[in-house]
Protein backbone atom coordinates (compact mmCIF):
# COMPACT_ATOMS: atom_id res chain seq x y z
CA UNK A 1 0.00 0.00 0.00
CA UNK A 2 0.72 3.31 -0.61
CA UNK A 3 2.43 5.78 2.21
CA UNK A 4 -1.02 8.28 1.34
CA UNK A 5 -3.64 5.50 0.29
CA UNK A 6 -2.17 4.22 3.80
CA UNK A 7 -2.69 7.41 5.94
CA UNK A 8 -6.29 7.93 4.07
CA UNK A 9 -7.20 4.82 5.64
CA UNK A 10 -5.94 5.74 8.63
CA UNK A 11 -7.87 8.70 9.21
CA UNK A 12 -11.00 6.79 8.22
CA UNK A 13 -10.09 4.48 10.72
CA UNK A 14 -9.89 6.96 12.97
CA UNK A 15 -12.70 8.70 12.25
CA UNK A 16 -14.95 5.56 12.73
CA UNK A 17 -13.40 5.17 16.13
CA UNK A 18 -16.00 5.85 18.92
CA UNK A 19 -14.79 9.35 20.86
CA UNK A 20 -11.60 9.60 18.90
CA UNK A 21 -12.87 12.91 17.52
CA UNK A 22 -13.37 14.27 20.64
CA UNK A 23 -10.75 14.19 23.36
CA UNK A 24 -12.45 16.12 25.38
CA UNK A 25 -14.88 13.41 26.32
CA UNK A 26 -13.08 11.90 29.67
CA UNK A 27 -10.72 9.23 29.16
CA UNK A 28 -8.16 8.37 31.96
CA UNK A 29 -4.97 9.29 30.45
CA UNK A 30 -2.99 6.99 32.92
CA UNK A 31 -4.80 3.81 32.48
CA UNK A 32 -3.94 4.54 28.55
CA UNK A 33 0.04 5.03 29.86
CA UNK A 34 -0.34 1.64 31.93
CA UNK A 35 -1.81 -0.11 29.10
CA UNK A 36 0.80 1.37 26.48
CA UNK A 37 3.79 0.78 29.01
CA UNK A 38 3.24 -2.70 28.37
CA UNK A 39 4.89 -2.29 24.78
CA UNK A 40 8.36 -0.81 26.40
CA UNK A 41 9.95 -4.01 27.03
CA UNK A 42 10.37 -4.15 23.78
CA UNK A 43 9.76 -0.70 21.98
CA UNK A 44 11.83 1.07 24.47
CA UNK A 45 10.75 3.72 27.49
CA UNK A 46 7.95 5.42 26.32
CA UNK A 47 8.25 3.62 23.09
CA UNK A 48 11.80 4.81 21.62
CA UNK A 49 13.18 1.76 21.17
CA UNK A 50 17.36 0.69 20.96
CA UNK A 51 18.44 -1.50 18.52
CA UNK A 52 16.47 -3.11 15.17
CA UNK A 53 12.97 -2.76 17.15
CA UNK A 54 10.76 -0.01 15.74
CA UNK A 55 9.89 3.38 17.41
CA UNK A 56 6.15 3.35 18.27
CA UNK A 57 6.10 7.31 20.00
CA UNK A 58 4.68 10.09 17.74
CA UNK A 59 3.30 7.37 15.18
CA UNK A 60 -0.27 8.50 13.86
CA UNK A 61 -2.71 6.55 16.06
CA UNK A 62 -4.40 6.03 12.72
CA UNK A 63 -1.65 3.94 11.39
CA UNK A 64 -0.77 1.78 15.18
CA UNK A 65 -4.48 1.39 14.85
CA UNK A 66 -4.49 -0.21 11.29
CA UNK A 67 -1.13 -2.17 11.76
CA UNK A 68 -2.13 -3.78 14.81
CA UNK A 69 -5.13 -4.77 14.14
CA UNK A 70 -3.32 -6.34 10.33
CA UNK A 71 -1.24 -7.84 13.21
CA UNK A 72 -4.32 -9.47 15.09
CA UNK A 73 -6.32 -10.40 11.71
CA UNK A 74 -3.44 -12.73 10.39
CA UNK A 75 -4.56 -16.18 9.94
CA UNK A 76 -1.75 -17.90 11.05
CA UNK A 77 0.08 -15.62 13.37
CA UNK A 78 3.92 -16.48 12.43
CA UNK A 79 5.41 -13.43 14.61
CA UNK A 80 5.52 -12.70 18.10
CA UNK A 81 3.59 -9.29 17.39
CA UNK A 82 1.02 -11.24 15.60
CA UNK A 83 0.44 -13.37 18.57
CA UNK A 84 0.98 -9.59 21.08
CA UNK A 85 -1.53 -8.27 18.89
CA UNK A 86 -4.30 -11.22 19.54
CA UNK A 87 -4.04 -9.86 23.47
CA UNK A 88 -5.85 -6.55 23.44
CA UNK A 89 -9.30 -5.61 22.51
CA UNK A 90 -9.79 -3.25 19.88
CA UNK A 91 -10.61 -0.57 22.39
CA UNK A 92 -7.61 -1.53 24.12
CA UNK A 93 -5.26 -1.02 20.57
CA UNK A 94 -7.32 1.99 20.06
CA UNK A 95 -6.35 3.39 23.92
CA UNK A 96 -2.63 2.26 23.04
CA UNK A 97 -2.69 3.85 19.57
CA UNK A 98 -4.01 7.26 20.88
CA UNK A 99 -1.38 7.28 23.83
CA UNK A 100 1.92 7.02 21.49
CA UNK A 101 0.84 8.87 18.95
CA UNK A 102 0.55 11.58 21.38
CA UNK A 103 4.05 11.38 22.21
CA UNK A 104 6.94 13.88 20.24
CA UNK A 105 8.31 11.45 17.39
CA UNK A 106 11.86 11.91 18.76
CA UNK A 107 12.99 10.98 22.03
CA UNK A 108 13.50 14.32 23.82
CA UNK A 109 16.28 13.18 25.24
CA UNK A 110 17.92 12.41 22.04
CA UNK A 111 17.01 15.63 20.71
CA UNK A 112 18.56 17.59 23.22
CA UNK A 113 21.57 15.64 21.97
CA UNK A 114 22.47 13.89 25.40
CA UNK A 115 24.07 10.80 24.71
CA UNK A 116 22.04 7.80 26.19
CA UNK A 117 23.13 7.30 29.21
CA UNK A 118 24.26 3.86 30.58
CA UNK A 119 24.70 1.97 27.37
CA UNK A 120 23.25 -1.34 27.56
CA UNK A 121 24.43 -2.91 23.95
CA UNK A 122 25.63 -6.02 25.16
CA UNK A 123 25.48 -8.34 22.43
CA UNK A 124 28.04 -6.56 19.66
CA UNK A 125 31.18 -6.79 21.87
CA UNK A 126 29.56 -10.05 22.96
CA UNK A 127 29.52 -11.47 19.95
CA UNK A 128 32.66 -10.86 18.42
CA UNK A 129 34.74 -12.21 21.39
CA UNK A 130 32.56 -15.29 20.94
CA UNK A 131 33.16 -15.41 17.17
CA UNK A 132 36.68 -15.06 17.69
CA UNK A 133 36.76 -17.91 20.41
CA UNK A 134 34.42 -20.04 18.18
CA UNK A 135 36.56 -19.85 15.58
CA UNK A 136 39.49 -20.81 17.74
CA UNK A 137 37.13 -24.00 18.71
CA UNK A 138 36.12 -24.67 15.11
CA UNK A 139 40.06 -24.99 14.13
CA UNK A 140 40.59 -27.26 16.74
CA UNK A 141 37.52 -28.99 16.02
CA UNK A 142 38.88 -30.07 12.57
CA UNK A 143 42.19 -31.10 13.60
CA UNK A 144 40.32 -33.37 16.23
CA UNK A 145 37.97 -34.59 13.00
CA UNK A 146 41.25 -35.71 10.95
CA UNK A 147 42.72 -37.27 13.86
CA UNK A 148 39.34 -39.16 14.33
CA UNK A 149 38.74 -39.84 10.84
CA UNK A 150 42.22 -41.31 10.14
CA UNK A 151 41.60 -43.73 13.02
CA UNK A 152 38.30 -44.74 12.51
CA UNK A 153 36.35 -44.38 9.27
CA UNK A 154 32.65 -44.03 10.02
CA UNK A 155 30.87 -41.28 9.30
CA UNK A 156 30.53 -38.54 11.65
CA UNK A 157 26.59 -38.43 11.59
CA UNK A 158 25.78 -35.44 14.19
CA UNK A 159 25.06 -32.62 12.34
CA UNK A 160 22.31 -35.02 10.27
CA UNK A 161 19.34 -33.35 11.98
CA UNK A 162 20.75 -29.87 11.69
CA UNK A 163 17.42 -28.06 9.59
CA UNK B 1 7.70 24.42 30.38
CA UNK B 2 10.13 21.71 28.71
CA UNK B 3 8.67 19.90 26.17
CA UNK B 4 9.21 16.79 28.47
CA UNK B 5 7.41 18.48 31.51
CA UNK B 6 4.58 19.52 29.21
CA UNK B 7 4.06 15.62 27.96
CA UNK B 8 4.16 14.54 31.61
CA UNK B 9 1.57 16.80 32.33
CA UNK B 10 -0.57 15.37 29.77
CA UNK B 11 -0.52 11.61 30.79
CA UNK B 12 -1.91 12.81 34.11
CA UNK B 13 -5.67 13.23 34.26
CA UNK B 14 -6.90 16.72 36.22
CA UNK B 15 -7.75 15.26 39.00
CA UNK B 16 -4.70 14.29 39.86
CA UNK B 17 -2.52 16.29 38.22
CA UNK B 18 -2.17 19.01 40.88
CA UNK B 19 -1.37 16.70 43.88
CA UNK B 20 1.06 14.19 41.64
CA UNK B 21 2.45 16.49 39.57
CA UNK B 22 3.47 19.29 41.97
CA UNK B 23 5.58 16.92 43.56
CA UNK B 24 5.78 19.47 46.67
CA UNK B 25 2.28 18.08 48.58
CA UNK B 26 3.48 14.65 48.15
CA UNK B 27 7.25 14.60 48.54
CA UNK B 28 7.09 15.11 52.36
CA UNK B 29 4.27 12.40 52.99
CA UNK B 30 4.88 9.71 50.46
CA UNK B 31 7.86 8.07 50.47
CA UNK B 32 8.38 4.12 48.69
CA UNK B 33 10.99 1.60 49.80
CA UNK B 34 11.81 -1.01 47.04
CA UNK B 35 13.13 -4.51 48.43
CA UNK B 36 15.64 -6.24 45.52
CA UNK B 37 16.78 -3.71 42.56
CA UNK B 38 16.13 -7.10 39.95
CA UNK B 39 13.59 -7.28 36.89
CA UNK B 40 10.79 -6.46 39.00
CA UNK B 41 12.18 -4.02 41.73
CA UNK B 42 13.89 -1.48 39.36
CA UNK B 43 11.51 -1.29 37.01
CA UNK B 44 9.26 -0.08 40.04
CA UNK B 45 11.63 2.20 41.09
CA UNK B 46 12.00 4.15 37.72
CA UNK B 47 8.23 4.09 36.51
CA UNK B 48 7.29 5.32 40.30
CA UNK B 49 9.64 8.48 39.74
CA UNK B 50 8.94 8.68 36.19
CA UNK B 51 5.16 8.86 36.35
CA UNK B 52 4.79 10.63 39.71
CA UNK B 53 7.19 13.44 37.76
CA UNK B 54 9.70 12.85 40.96
CA UNK B 55 6.70 13.38 43.29
CA UNK B 56 7.19 9.78 45.28
CA UNK B 57 10.26 9.57 46.98
CA UNK B 58 11.75 6.42 46.16
CA UNK B 59 14.73 4.44 48.31
CA UNK B 60 15.41 0.96 46.31
CA UNK B 61 17.44 -1.22 48.80
CA UNK B 62 19.45 -4.42 47.33
CA UNK B 63 22.53 -6.42 48.81
CA UNK B 64 24.49 -6.30 45.84
CA UNK B 65 25.91 -2.92 44.45
CA UNK B 66 24.52 -4.12 40.76
CA UNK B 67 22.08 -6.93 39.48
CA UNK B 68 23.27 -9.82 37.42
CA UNK B 69 20.51 -10.88 34.77
CA UNK B 70 19.44 -14.58 34.77
CA UNK B 71 17.87 -13.36 31.29
CA UNK B 72 20.82 -14.69 28.55
CA UNK B 73 23.17 -16.08 31.37
CA UNK B 74 22.84 -19.43 29.09
CA UNK B 75 25.02 -17.49 26.88
CA UNK B 76 28.01 -17.31 29.52
CA UNK B 77 27.59 -21.06 29.64
CA UNK B 78 28.98 -21.26 26.00
CA UNK B 79 31.07 -18.44 26.43
CA UNK B 80 29.03 -15.78 23.93
CA UNK B 81 28.76 -13.53 26.88
CA UNK B 82 30.55 -12.67 30.41
CA UNK B 83 28.76 -11.42 33.55
CA UNK B 84 29.87 -8.25 33.00
CA UNK B 85 28.09 -8.03 29.76
CA UNK B 86 24.63 -9.04 32.14
CA UNK B 87 25.92 -6.61 35.15
CA UNK B 88 23.85 -3.47 35.33
CA UNK B 89 24.52 -0.97 38.57
CA UNK B 90 21.80 1.52 39.62
CA UNK B 91 23.66 4.66 38.79
CA UNK B 92 20.83 5.74 35.96
CA UNK B 93 17.96 5.18 38.06
CA UNK B 94 19.65 7.21 41.18
CA UNK B 95 21.21 10.35 37.98
CA UNK B 96 18.44 10.36 36.23
CA UNK B 97 15.42 9.00 37.62
CA UNK B 98 16.31 10.55 41.37
CA UNK B 99 15.98 6.95 43.02
CA UNK B 100 17.76 7.06 46.51
CA UNK B 101 20.33 3.86 46.26
CA UNK B 102 20.75 2.20 49.51
CA UNK B 103 23.32 -1.25 49.51
CA UNK B 104 22.67 -3.89 52.12
CA UNK B 105 20.31 -6.91 52.77
CA UNK B 106 17.07 -6.03 53.82
CA UNK B 107 15.65 -8.93 56.78
CA UNK B 108 12.99 -7.66 58.10
CA UNK B 109 9.47 -6.54 56.66
CA UNK B 110 6.54 -4.98 58.37
CA UNK B 111 3.95 -2.41 56.84
CA UNK B 112 5.63 1.18 57.05
CA UNK B 113 9.06 -0.55 57.65
CA UNK B 114 11.95 -2.02 56.43
CA UNK B 115 14.74 -3.63 58.50
CA UNK B 116 18.13 -3.29 57.23
CA UNK B 117 20.69 -6.44 58.37
CA UNK B 118 23.10 -3.23 59.87
CA UNK B 119 19.80 -2.67 62.13
CA UNK B 120 18.58 0.42 59.71
CA UNK B 121 15.81 1.67 60.01
CA UNK B 122 14.02 2.47 56.85
CA UNK B 123 10.08 4.21 57.55
CA UNK B 124 7.52 5.06 54.79
CA UNK B 125 3.97 4.71 53.61
CA UNK B 126 4.31 1.95 51.04
CA UNK B 127 7.05 -1.06 50.84
CA UNK B 128 7.34 -3.28 47.68
CA UNK B 129 9.62 -6.16 47.87
CA UNK B 130 10.94 -7.98 44.62
CA UNK B 131 13.34 -10.56 46.19
CA UNK B 132 13.02 -13.08 43.45
CA UNK B 133 13.18 -16.75 44.78
CA UNK B 134 15.29 -19.05 46.81
CA UNK B 135 15.58 -22.88 46.48
CA UNK B 136 14.05 -25.88 48.97
CA UNK B 137 17.39 -27.65 50.67
CA UNK B 138 18.53 -31.20 49.40
CA UNK B 139 19.93 -33.20 51.59
CA UNK B 140 23.64 -33.27 50.72
CA UNK B 141 23.42 -30.68 48.22
CA UNK B 142 26.15 -27.64 48.23
CA UNK B 143 25.39 -25.46 45.74
CA UNK B 144 29.22 -24.34 45.87
CA UNK B 145 30.01 -27.91 44.52
CA UNK B 146 27.23 -28.42 42.57
CA UNK B 147 25.98 -25.41 41.25
CA UNK B 148 22.00 -24.50 40.51
CA UNK B 149 23.51 -21.00 38.07
CA UNK B 150 19.94 -20.16 38.51
CA UNK B 151 20.52 -16.87 40.05
CA UNK B 152 23.15 -15.68 38.12
CA UNK B 153 26.68 -14.34 39.11
CA UNK B 154 29.29 -16.65 40.71
CA UNK B 155 26.87 -19.50 40.32
CA UNK B 156 26.76 -18.93 36.16
CA UNK B 157 30.58 -18.98 36.11
CA UNK B 158 30.87 -22.14 38.45
CA UNK B 159 29.00 -24.01 36.06
CA UNK B 160 31.12 -22.59 32.77
CA UNK B 161 34.22 -23.38 34.47
CA UNK B 162 33.09 -26.44 35.38
CA UNK B 163 31.34 -27.60 31.83
CA UNK B 164 34.68 -26.18 30.38
CA UNK B 165 37.54 -28.64 32.65
CA UNK B 166 35.45 -31.22 34.30
CA UNK B 167 33.82 -32.49 30.91
CA UNK B 168 36.12 -35.07 29.09
CA UNK B 169 36.57 -34.57 25.02
CA UNK B 170 33.93 -37.17 24.59
CA UNK B 171 31.98 -39.67 26.04
CA UNK B 172 31.26 -37.13 28.85
CA UNK B 173 27.74 -37.05 31.06
CA UNK B 174 26.26 -33.56 32.21
CA UNK B 175 23.04 -34.05 34.62
CA UNK B 176 20.57 -31.25 35.07
CA UNK B 177 17.09 -31.45 37.36
CA UNK B 178 14.55 -29.30 36.61
CA UNK B 179 12.16 -28.40 39.89
CA UNK B 180 8.38 -28.81 39.80
CA UNK B 181 6.74 -25.89 38.37
CA UNK B 182 6.06 -23.06 39.15
CA UNK B 183 9.73 -22.15 38.56
CA UNK B 184 11.39 -19.23 37.12
CA UNK B 185 11.83 -19.06 33.11
CA UNK B 186 9.71 -22.08 32.07
CA UNK B 187 11.40 -22.59 28.77
CA UNK B 188 14.66 -22.36 30.29
CA UNK B 189 15.72 -25.46 31.94
CA UNK B 190 15.10 -27.13 28.07
CA UNK B 191 17.04 -24.27 26.60
CA UNK B 192 20.38 -25.18 29.05
CA UNK B 193 20.12 -28.61 28.07
CA UNK B 194 19.69 -27.98 24.62
CA UNK B 195 23.02 -25.52 24.85
CA UNK B 196 24.83 -27.44 26.27
CA UNK B 197 24.30 -30.76 23.53
CA UNK B 198 25.26 -27.83 21.73
CA UNK B 199 28.19 -27.03 23.20
CA UNK B 200 29.39 -30.65 24.01
CA UNK B 201 28.84 -31.59 20.48
CA UNK B 202 31.49 -29.56 19.13
CA UNK B 203 33.81 -30.93 21.84
CA UNK B 204 33.63 -34.29 20.86
CA UNK B 205 31.64 -37.31 20.34
CA UNK B 206 29.39 -39.96 22.39
CA UNK B 207 28.30 -36.96 24.83
CA UNK B 208 25.44 -37.32 27.13
CA UNK B 209 23.02 -34.52 28.80
CA UNK B 210 20.68 -36.41 31.10
CA UNK B 211 17.73 -34.40 32.02
CA UNK B 212 15.54 -35.48 35.08
CA UNK B 213 12.63 -33.26 34.88
CA UNK B 214 10.42 -33.56 38.36
CA UNK B 215 7.41 -32.18 35.64
CA UNK B 216 5.80 -34.82 33.75
CA UNK B 217 6.18 -33.22 30.80
CA UNK B 218 8.38 -30.33 28.94
CA UNK B 219 6.58 -26.75 30.86
CA UNK B 220 7.19 -24.18 27.71
CA UNK B 221 7.37 -24.59 23.83
CA UNK B 222 6.87 -28.23 23.77
CA UNK B 223 6.84 -28.41 20.21
CA UNK B 224 10.34 -26.93 19.75
CA UNK B 225 12.28 -28.77 22.33
CA UNK B 226 10.42 -31.80 21.51
CA UNK B 227 12.01 -31.31 18.01
CA UNK B 228 15.13 -30.74 19.34
CA UNK B 229 15.43 -32.81 21.77
CA UNK B 230 14.44 -36.05 19.52
CA UNK B 231 15.84 -34.69 16.51
CA UNK B 232 18.66 -32.26 16.56
CA UNK B 233 20.18 -33.75 19.61
CA UNK B 234 18.42 -37.13 19.85
CA UNK B 235 21.71 -38.41 20.39
CA UNK B 236 23.02 -36.60 23.26
CA UNK B 237 20.06 -35.72 24.88
CA UNK B 238 18.21 -37.67 27.31
CA UNK B 239 15.13 -36.45 28.88
CA UNK B 240 13.55 -38.13 31.31
CA UNK B 241 10.30 -36.51 33.00
CA UNK B 242 8.51 -37.29 36.16
CA UNK B 243 11.77 -37.67 37.86
CA UNK B 244 12.19 -36.07 41.36
CA UNK B 245 15.84 -35.80 43.02
CA UNK B 246 15.99 -37.43 46.76
CA UNK B 247 19.02 -35.92 47.80
CA UNK B 248 22.88 -35.76 46.24
CA UNK B 249 26.42 -36.46 46.71
CA UNK B 250 27.64 -33.68 46.27
CA UNK B 251 31.84 -34.60 45.97
CA UNK B 252 30.87 -38.02 43.90
CA UNK B 253 28.55 -36.04 41.88
CA UNK B 254 25.85 -38.22 41.79
CA UNK B 255 22.10 -37.57 42.21
CA UNK B 256 19.90 -40.13 43.64
CA UNK B 257 16.31 -40.07 42.45
CA UNK B 258 13.19 -40.44 44.30
CA UNK B 259 13.07 -43.91 42.96
CA UNK B 260 15.91 -45.01 44.37
CA UNK B 261 18.50 -44.75 40.86
CA UNK B 262 22.13 -42.87 41.29
CA UNK B 263 22.94 -40.73 38.33
CA UNK B 264 26.11 -39.83 38.28
CA UNK B 265 27.50 -37.06 35.89
CA UNK B 266 30.80 -35.42 35.10
CA UNK B 267 29.47 -32.28 35.90
CA UNK B 268 26.06 -31.88 37.60
CA UNK B 269 23.90 -29.09 37.66
CA UNK B 270 20.92 -29.21 40.17
CA UNK B 271 18.00 -26.58 40.52
CA UNK B 272 16.19 -27.27 43.37
CA UNK B 273 12.78 -26.64 44.33
CA UNK B 274 11.75 -22.62 44.49
CA UNK B 275 9.97 -20.33 46.64
CA UNK B 276 9.46 -16.91 47.66
CA UNK B 277 12.74 -16.02 49.61
CA UNK B 278 12.70 -16.70 53.82
CA UNK B 279 12.87 -13.02 54.38
CA UNK B 280 8.79 -13.36 52.75
CA UNK B 281 8.22 -16.01 54.82
CA UNK B 282 9.52 -14.99 58.09
CA UNK B 283 7.62 -11.40 57.48
CA UNK B 284 4.28 -13.11 57.06
CA UNK B 285 3.71 -12.35 53.20
CA UNK B 286 2.99 -16.28 52.33
CA UNK B 287 0.58 -16.93 54.70
CA UNK B 288 2.30 -20.89 55.13
CA UNK B 289 2.35 -21.01 51.62
CA UNK B 290 5.13 -21.35 48.73
CA UNK B 291 4.62 -17.55 47.20
CA UNK B 292 2.71 -14.39 48.41
CA UNK B 293 -0.32 -14.10 46.99
CA UNK B 294 -1.35 -10.14 45.95
CA UNK B 295 -4.28 -8.32 44.42
CA UNK B 296 -3.21 -8.12 41.12
CA UNK B 297 -4.82 -4.98 40.57
CA UNK B 298 -1.81 -3.39 42.68
CA UNK B 299 0.14 -6.01 43.70
CA UNK B 300 -0.55 -5.27 46.88
CA UNK B 301 -0.15 -8.35 49.63
CA UNK B 302 -3.60 -10.52 50.45
CA UNK B 303 -1.71 -10.63 53.96
CA UNK B 304 -0.25 -7.22 55.04
CA UNK B 305 -1.94 -3.85 53.72
CA UNK B 306 0.55 -1.39 52.21
CA UNK B 307 3.46 -4.19 51.84
CA UNK B 308 3.33 -5.20 47.76
CA UNK B 309 5.34 -7.92 45.98
CA UNK B 310 6.04 -8.16 42.50
CA UNK B 311 7.75 -10.27 40.31
CA UNK B 312 8.87 -14.13 40.95
CA UNK B 313 8.12 -14.03 44.69
CA UNK B 314 4.10 -13.62 44.44
CA UNK B 315 1.98 -16.39 44.18
CA UNK B 316 -0.40 -15.34 40.93
CA UNK B 317 -0.02 -17.91 38.22
CA UNK B 318 1.15 -15.72 35.72
CA UNK B 319 4.86 -17.25 34.57
CA UNK B 320 8.21 -16.38 36.33
CA UNK B 321 9.49 -14.05 33.85
CA UNK B 322 11.81 -10.47 33.86
CA UNK B 323 9.86 -9.63 30.69
CA UNK B 324 6.99 -10.42 33.21
CA UNK B 325 8.01 -9.13 36.39
CA UNK B 326 9.08 -5.51 34.63
CA UNK B 327 5.28 -5.73 33.38
CA UNK B 328 3.70 -6.16 36.83
CA UNK B 329 5.80 -3.81 38.15
CA UNK B 330 4.18 -1.31 35.85
CA UNK B 331 0.89 -1.94 37.12
CA UNK B 332 2.34 -1.53 40.52
CA UNK B 333 3.78 1.68 40.00
CA UNK B 334 -0.04 2.88 38.64
CA UNK B 335 -0.63 1.66 42.02
CA UNK B 336 0.99 3.28 44.19
CA UNK B 337 0.76 6.61 42.40
CA UNK B 338 -2.92 6.76 42.68
CA UNK B 339 -3.33 5.60 46.24
CA UNK B 340 -0.83 8.53 46.73
CA UNK B 341 -2.95 10.46 45.19
CA UNK B 342 -6.04 9.75 46.78
CA UNK B 343 -7.73 7.75 43.52
CA UNK B 344 -9.03 4.55 42.97
CA UNK B 345 -6.86 2.11 41.80
CA UNK B 346 -10.01 0.10 40.77
CA UNK B 347 -12.33 2.02 38.77
CA UNK B 348 -13.75 -0.03 35.89
CA UNK B 349 -11.72 2.10 33.25
CA UNK B 350 -8.88 1.06 35.09
CA UNK B 351 -9.69 -2.97 35.85
CA UNK B 352 -10.41 -3.22 32.16
CA UNK B 353 -7.51 -2.47 31.13
CA UNK B 354 -4.96 -4.24 33.45
CA UNK B 355 -2.87 -6.60 31.22
CA UNK B 356 0.68 -8.15 31.24
CA UNK B 357 3.03 -9.88 28.94
CA UNK B 358 5.88 -12.35 28.90
CA UNK B 359 8.44 -13.02 26.30
CA UNK B 360 11.21 -15.60 26.21
CA UNK B 361 13.87 -15.67 23.32
CA UNK B 362 15.44 -19.19 24.00
CA UNK B 363 18.70 -19.76 22.06
CA UNK B 364 18.51 -23.92 20.51
CA UNK B 365 22.66 -23.66 18.97
CA UNK B 366 24.74 -21.32 19.58
CA UNK B 367 23.50 -18.86 16.41
CA UNK B 368 19.70 -20.07 16.28
CA UNK B 369 16.70 -19.34 18.76
CA UNK B 370 13.39 -19.48 19.27
CA UNK B 371 10.75 -17.62 21.38
CA UNK B 372 7.52 -17.77 23.18
CA UNK B 373 5.07 -14.50 24.00
CA UNK B 374 1.93 -14.40 25.89
CA UNK B 375 -0.73 -11.96 27.22
CA UNK B 376 -2.35 -12.07 30.36
CA UNK B 377 -5.53 -9.64 31.17
CA UNK B 378 -7.63 -9.14 34.27
CA UNK B 379 -10.98 -11.19 34.45
CA UNK B 380 -12.56 -8.56 36.22
CA UNK B 381 -15.17 -11.20 38.06
CA UNK B 382 -12.70 -13.71 39.61
CA UNK B 383 -10.01 -10.71 39.71
CA UNK B 384 -7.27 -13.13 38.61
CA UNK B 385 -5.05 -12.30 35.76
CA UNK B 386 -5.56 -15.24 32.85
CA UNK B 387 -4.05 -15.92 29.79
CA UNK B 388 -5.54 -14.76 26.61
CA UNK B 389 -5.34 -18.21 24.72
CA UNK B 390 -5.13 -16.70 21.38
CA UNK B 391 -2.11 -14.92 22.10
CA UNK B 392 0.01 -17.45 23.39
CA UNK B 393 2.69 -18.25 20.88
CA UNK B 394 5.66 -20.24 19.79
CA UNK B 395 8.41 -19.93 17.21
CA UNK B 396 7.27 -22.21 14.03
CA UNK B 397 11.27 -22.55 14.20
CA UNK B 398 14.36 -21.40 15.20
CA UNK B 399 16.63 -19.85 13.23
CA UNK B 400 19.19 -17.03 12.93
CA UNK B 401 16.66 -13.93 12.76
CA UNK B 402 14.98 -14.63 15.99
CA UNK B 403 18.18 -15.16 17.48
CA UNK B 404 19.31 -11.59 16.42
CA UNK B 405 16.13 -10.31 17.31
CA UNK B 406 17.07 -11.97 20.92
CA UNK B 407 19.78 -9.13 21.39
CA UNK B 408 17.20 -6.01 20.39
CA UNK B 409 14.58 -7.86 22.82
CA UNK B 410 17.18 -8.05 25.63
CA UNK B 411 18.38 -4.79 25.27
CA UNK B 412 15.13 -3.24 25.19
CA UNK B 413 14.47 -5.06 28.01
CA UNK B 414 17.09 -4.20 30.24
CA UNK B 415 16.86 -0.26 29.30
CA UNK B 416 13.02 -0.17 29.78
CA UNK B 417 14.39 -1.91 33.92
CA UNK B 418 17.48 -0.15 34.90
CA UNK B 419 18.44 3.09 32.42
C1 LIG C 1 18.89 -19.18 32.87
C2 LIG C 1 17.72 -18.24 32.96
C3 LIG C 1 17.21 -17.68 31.80
C4 LIG C 1 16.14 -16.79 31.86
N1 LIG C 1 15.66 -16.27 30.69
C5 LIG C 1 14.60 -15.43 30.71
C6 LIG C 1 14.07 -14.88 29.50
O1 LIG C 1 14.52 -15.17 28.40
N2 LIG C 1 13.04 -14.00 29.59
C7 LIG C 1 12.51 -13.64 30.77
O2 LIG C 1 11.59 -12.82 30.79
N3 LIG C 1 12.95 -14.18 31.95
C8 LIG C 1 13.98 -15.05 31.94
N4 LIG C 1 14.45 -15.59 33.13
C9 LIG C 1 13.71 -15.35 34.39
C10 LIG C 1 14.06 -14.03 35.06
O3 LIG C 1 15.45 -13.94 35.26
C11 LIG C 1 13.35 -13.90 36.41
O4 LIG C 1 12.00 -14.22 36.26
C12 LIG C 1 13.48 -12.47 36.93
O5 LIG C 1 14.82 -12.20 37.25
C13 LIG C 1 12.58 -12.21 38.12
O6 LIG C 1 12.71 -10.87 38.55
P1 LIG C 1 12.57 -10.47 40.09
O7 LIG C 1 12.76 -9.00 40.12
O8 LIG C 1 11.36 -11.06 40.66
O9 LIG C 1 13.80 -11.19 40.81
P2 LIG C 1 15.35 -10.99 40.54
O10 LIG C 1 15.57 -10.46 39.17
O11 LIG C 1 16.02 -12.24 40.95
O12 LIG C 1 15.79 -9.84 41.55
C14 LIG C 1 15.81 -9.99 42.93
C15 LIG C 1 16.73 -8.93 43.52
O13 LIG C 1 16.52 -8.87 44.94
C16 LIG C 1 17.74 -8.77 45.61
N5 LIG C 1 17.55 -9.34 46.96
C17 LIG C 1 17.16 -10.60 47.27
N6 LIG C 1 17.04 -10.75 48.59
C18 LIG C 1 17.36 -9.56 49.15
C19 LIG C 1 17.40 -9.08 50.49
N7 LIG C 1 17.09 -9.86 51.54
N8 LIG C 1 17.78 -7.79 50.70
C20 LIG C 1 18.11 -6.99 49.65
N9 LIG C 1 18.06 -7.38 48.38
C21 LIG C 1 17.68 -8.65 48.12
C22 LIG C 1 18.71 -9.56 44.74
O14 LIG C 1 20.05 -9.14 44.97
C23 LIG C 1 18.22 -9.24 43.34
O15 LIG C 1 18.88 -8.10 42.79
C24 LIG C 1 15.55 -16.46 33.11
C25 LIG C 1 16.07 -17.03 34.27
C26 LIG C 1 17.14 -17.91 34.20
C27 LIG C 1 17.67 -18.50 35.47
Amino acid sequence: MTQSKRRLSGIAILLSLPFAASPALAEDETVNRLLASQCAQCHGTNGYARGDFEDIAGEEAGDLFEDLSDMKGEDRPENIMDHQALGYSDEQIRRIARYYASLPEDDPERQAGSEREGEVEIERAGEHEYEREYEREYEREDEHEDEREREEHDDDERDEDDD
Amino acid sequence: MSLKRRTILQMIPATAALSVVSGQSMAASHHVVVVGGGFAGATVAKYLRMWSNGGIDVTLVDKNSRHVSCIMSNLVLNGQLQLGDLSFDYSTLQDKYGVRIVQGGVRRIAAGMVELESGDLHECDYVVVATGISFDDIPGLDSRKIPHAWIAGEQTNLLRDQIREDMPRDNGTFVMTIPRAPYRCPPGPYERACLLADILRRRGDGHRVVVLDANDRIQAERTTFERAFYGLYRDIIDYRASVSVASVNSDERIVTTVAGENVHGDVVNVIPRHGAPGLLVESGLTGGGRWAPVNPTTYESSLIPGVYVVGDSQATAQPKSGHMANSQAKVCADAIIRAAAGLSTQNRERLANITTNSACFSPITATEASWLTAVFRLNTETRAMELVPESLGEAHDWNSENYSAMFDWSENLFADTFR
